[in-house]
């Protein structure tokens, strides 16, 4: 026995050498606040939908985009082949002394645009593509040139490239390559400035300047063919033709109850309308062929009925200020009146489906070619929402999905009683629970809260007159902590209600005090 | 509900200190006293090398099991507490030692030509000690937690930890009839981590809704990124002084007799607190991310600074009873205390029995130190030019139920 208590003794003191391989751990009470915290509107709302009146009472200002209108559609430029031949005129073989230039007349070119008559393009992303075939025995100098085009710094578009002799009379020497046209503005009327969508170009020709002199005849041809690919243009002018598309249905996220999933909001007033900017210098039109709001908890789908539905709405054209475009505003207002929308609203959608159709220069070249168009800009069109914050709540659900980030490692507490103190200063009730998810996110189990928020005391017109302290309790037992260190994402729910009459205005200065005692067990652990 | 993590590691930190480098020791070995024997009854030979170890640990109210948990790891339970807090008083010691050294003298020669009858010895040692001195209600709240003082006030103050290693590099002189000797030692400083609460008065309001901590404590942290052999982040110097007194029947002894400046990445802090907590104030809960709570749960702590500071040494001053080998049996005796150290100072009595001309072995009880009432026991051995020894400081400890300690060291010596 003695032999066995001194072999742990020795083996004791070499651990004072060795490294540990498990954690001092145990198990303590604690009985603490934890956190607190104060919640105004800032807090809950997002401070791009927050809208402070003067009253100080809070509007929600919510908007969101159709889907953008894509500027393809307006005017393509399709990849564009120059192809040259070019011959020595001499019908029997001649000695060209070094450095002998030839130059090959200008030529001009045009772009297939359709009906669209352009004279001025900027590019904003595009390529020359080159490959000559020379079956001159010396090496020869080409210098490709596209007139009336300036780079942002006003220089002509000229390349020069250095073509190697051709091996024999039957290989010849090929060369390829690219130059880029980003940034290269073209005048399109071509030669005499009364043609559209045309460019002219020249090439020209040099032997060697250090090489020696060289047979040459007619059989000594060039070939050089010239691609201008992808080219994106960011700026037209002239006539950009007629177009028209249809884009969507497209369903459309709706954020402003995508919380709520249940209980009735009777909301007091509301603005709502669709603003629709022609930034394109021509004339357009565009039809709502439907607005449907959808409810995807409850499966509720209410289409907006109102007269500009499948109705062309005609937008004037941009007016362009030096580059800098004041576009054509269009409004279609919504009221209880003109549509259905209170029904739209008070479905809480989460989606909004939306169908649209548009069209460019219905009427034709009416602009007698004046039109010009910024890629960048085109048409937008938004939905606007502007909520007053005043509103009847009954057994208003929201729930919202946040991340405790615990795990087994990081939270040491084996259970816990959580005491909530609450000064509400809100004019209204709130309940609140918490449901447990599983790996999947499914919910499995919920901690509940004794208790109510209750409201703040408040005069006839439903305002606050002083806050009302409330005391809620929770109970998280070791299985339901488990749960939470497996998945600490939980989904908070609060139930909101209030008086049923008059509505109830929530201005900023509401607020809601909130602290967090803990009456917990929790394991110390160290290594 | 939010972000329990970061919670605890705050009030841990303010109601339980600072963790695992908190407790504070040293040990009260008598290895050295063998030693200071055997150089005595040594032949007088051109050389001596001496190699000493000793660890140890102890503590007033702790079992060993509790002790091999808190430093070697594994669950302190329930049971265990009970044990611990039945022995508790209102003041408690724990204390842990890793000490190893060695030394060469050279009989051959002298360092100073003005002093021919001092030897020059060189020496080498490494100390490794970790402390703790606290009340029976910070005991109670680190293991227990403060929900058992709800609407009372835990007196966690007059409590100190320290942990300490270093390395010195010894250049002496030993008089030719050792009956003198002085060491002066480079000090490398590894690791100093002190905390000393000179109060620390939690109160606990009724349903745990704010606690309130009075504060007034010294804390001083050397660079804990770095601390291992010969890190240097402090340097010092340290005096060893030994003297034989009354026919060299008695050793007066001072080991470890100086100070360390430590300069390297240091922390201190020495402040008077008093502190409202009533929740860590979170700006918006809907938002706030770890960063947040560990900054302002940081904040409640005492503040510490970037300031360099200068610790003394774990000085240790004793006086023994030489050992005389030509009786058979004799007593021996002695007291030892060690400074800066919370250690209390400790006396020993007992017997040595010569068995045989090469064989020696003693037994003696001990009060003191930070073990209290314990036994020890060694065994000793001489051939020729060679000696070595074995003993135990604590051998009731090693060996009884309820043993609050262990304790084994050893030495070897030859001359050549």
């Amino acid at each position: 026995m003695n032999k066995i208590r001194f072999s742990i003794l020795l083996m004791v003191i070499l651990s004072f050498a060795c490294k540990r391989e498990e954690a001092t751990r145990w198990n303590v009470d604690i009985l603490s606040p934890v956190v607190k915290t104060t919640l105004t509107i800032d807090d809950l709302v997002a401070d791009s939908i927050l809208s402070i009146n003067s009253d100080n009472s809070v509007d929600l200002d919510y908007s969101f985009s159709f889907s953008p209108i894509q500027e393809e559609f307006f005017l393509t430029i399709p990849d564009t082949a120059v192809k040259l031949r070019f011959g020595f005129p001499f019908l029997s073989a001649i000695q060209l002394p070094a450095g002998s230039q030839f130059v090959n007349d200008p030529s001009e070119e045009s772009f297939d645009l359709g009906d669209a008559r352009i004279e001025k393009m900027t590019i904003e992303t595009g390529k020359l593509q080159y490959t000559i075939t020379s079956f001159v025995q010396t090496k020869t100098i080409y210098t490709y040139t596209i007139f009336k085009t300036s780079n942002p710094s006003g220089t002509r578009f000229t390349r020069t490239i250095s073509v190697p002799a051709a091996s024999s009379a039957s290989i010849p020497a090929v060369k390829t390559g690219t130059f880029n046209f980003d940034g290269y503005t073209f005048d399109l009327t071509g030669n005499d400035g009364t043609k559209f969508n045309t460019f002219e170009s020249e090439v020209t020709v040099n032997t060697d300047p250090n090489g020696g002199t060289v047979s040459v005849s007619n059989l000594d041809s060039v070939f050089i063919e010239n691609r201008l690919l992808s080219l994106k243009p960011a700026y037209v002018e002239g006539y950009i033709g007629q177009s028209s598309f249809i884009e969507g249905p497209t369903v459309n996220n709706f954020s402003v109850f995508d919380q709520i999933i249940s209980g009735t909001l009777d909301i007091d007033s509301i603005d709502i309308f669709t603003e629709i900017k022609n930034y394109v210098g021509a004339e357009a039109r565009i039809k709502l062929r439907q607005l449907i709001s959808n409810n995807s908890r409850t499966g509720n789908n209410v289409p907006l009925i109102h007269s500009s539905i499948n109705n062309w709405i005609t937008l004037n054209r941009g007016v362009d200020n030096n580059g800098l475009v004041s576009p054509s505003i269009n409004r279609v207002f919504y009221t209880k009146a003109n549509s259905n929308i209170d029904r739209v609203i008070e479905n809480l959608s989460d989606q909004m489906t939306t169908e649209l159709e548009a069209q460019v220069n219905p009427l034709g070249n009416i602009g007698s070619g004046n039109d010009f168009l910024y890629f960048d800009q085109v048409i937008e069109a938004d939905f606007h929402i502007r909520l007053p914050l005043k509103f009847i709540a009954k057994d208003l659900k929201l729930r919202q999905k946040i991340d405790l980030n615990l795990t087994d490692d990081s939270n040491p507490v084996n259970n816990a009683l959580v005491t909530i103190y609450a000064e509400n200063g809100f004019p209204f009730d709130a309940e609140i629970q918490l449901f447990l998810l599983n790996s999947g996110g499914a919910i499995i189990d919920s901690v509940m809260v004794q208790g109510l928020i209750r409201s703040a005391n408040t005069d006839a017109l439903n305002i606050v007159t002083n806050p009302v302290n409330s005391i809620l309790e929770a109970v998280i037992p070791t299985d339901k902590m488990t749960i939470i260190n497996n998945n600490s994402e939980v989904i908070l729910q609060i139930i909101f209600n209030t008086n049923n009459s008059p509505h109830t205005t929530i201005y900023r200065d509401n607020y809601i005090k909130f602290k967090l005692v803990t009456d917990m067990n929790m394991e110390i652990k160290y290594n | 509900m939010i972000r329990y993590n970061y919670i605890v590691f705050c009030l841990v930190s303010i109601l339980f200190i600072f963790g695992t480098e908190t407790v504070y020791a040293q040990s009260d070995s008598t290895t050295k006293d063998s030693t200071n024997v055997l150089i005595i009854d040594s032949n007088r030979d051109n050389y001596q090398v001496l190699a000493v170890f000793s660890a140890n640990y102890g503590s007033t109210n702790l079992s060993n099991e509790f002790m091999q948990k808190l430093l070697f790891g594994g669950e302190i339970t329930e049971r265990l507490k009970e044990l611990a807090i039945d022995k508790t008083n209102n003041r408690n010691r724990f204390g842990l030692e890793v000490n190893y050294e060695g030394q060469f003298v050279d009989m051959t020669d002298t360092l100073i030509k003005k002093l021919p009858n001092y030897h020059y010895y060189i020496g080498f040692g490494s100390y490794n000690n970790i402390s703790a001195s606290y009340t029976r209600d910070l005991f109670s709240t680190i293991f227990y937690g403060n929900k058992q003082f709800e609407d009372q006030t835990a007196e966690l103050g007059r409590s100190n930890f320290t942990s300490y290693k270093f390395e010195k590099l010894t250049i002496g002189l030993m008089k030719k009839d050792w009956s003198q000797s002085f060491g002066l030692s480079l000090i490398i400083g590894d690791r100093f981590n002190s905390f000393n609460f000179r109060q620390a008065d939690l109160y606990t309001a009724p349903e745990g809704t704010e606690l309130n901590m009075q504060y007034n404590g010294k804390i001083r942290l050397s660079d804990n990124n770095s601390r291992n052999f010969m890190s240097f982040n402090g340097a010092g110097i340290g005096l060893d002084y030994s003297r034989l007194l009354l026919n060299k029947k008695y050793t007066f002894s001072v080991t470890n007799f100086g100070l360390i400046f430590w300069a390297r990445n240091t922390r201190f802090s020495n402040t008077e607190i008093n502190y409202d907590f009533d929740g860590i104030e979170i700006d918006n809960v809907f938002q706030t991310d770890n960063d947040e709570i560990v900054t302002k749960a940081e904040a409640i702590l005492p503040e510490l600074f970037d300031r360099n500071f200068v610790s003394m040494l774990p000085t240790i001053i004793r006086f023994d009873k030489n050992f005389d080998n030509s009786i058979q049996f004799q007593s021996i005796y002695g007291v030892r205390y060690k400074f800066f150290s919370n250690y209390l100072p400790s006396v020993y009595g007992g017997g040595s029995f010569q068995i045989n001309k090469s064989l020696r072995i003693q037994g003696s009880l001990a009060w003191g130190g930070y073990a209290g009432l314990r036994a020890g026991v060694g065994a000793y051995y001489s051939y020729k030019k060679f000696k070595a020894g074995i003993e135990s400081q604590n051998i009731t400890g090693s060996f009884l139920k309820s043993g609050n300690g262990n304790s084994i060291g050893g030495y070897a010596f030859y001359t050549f």
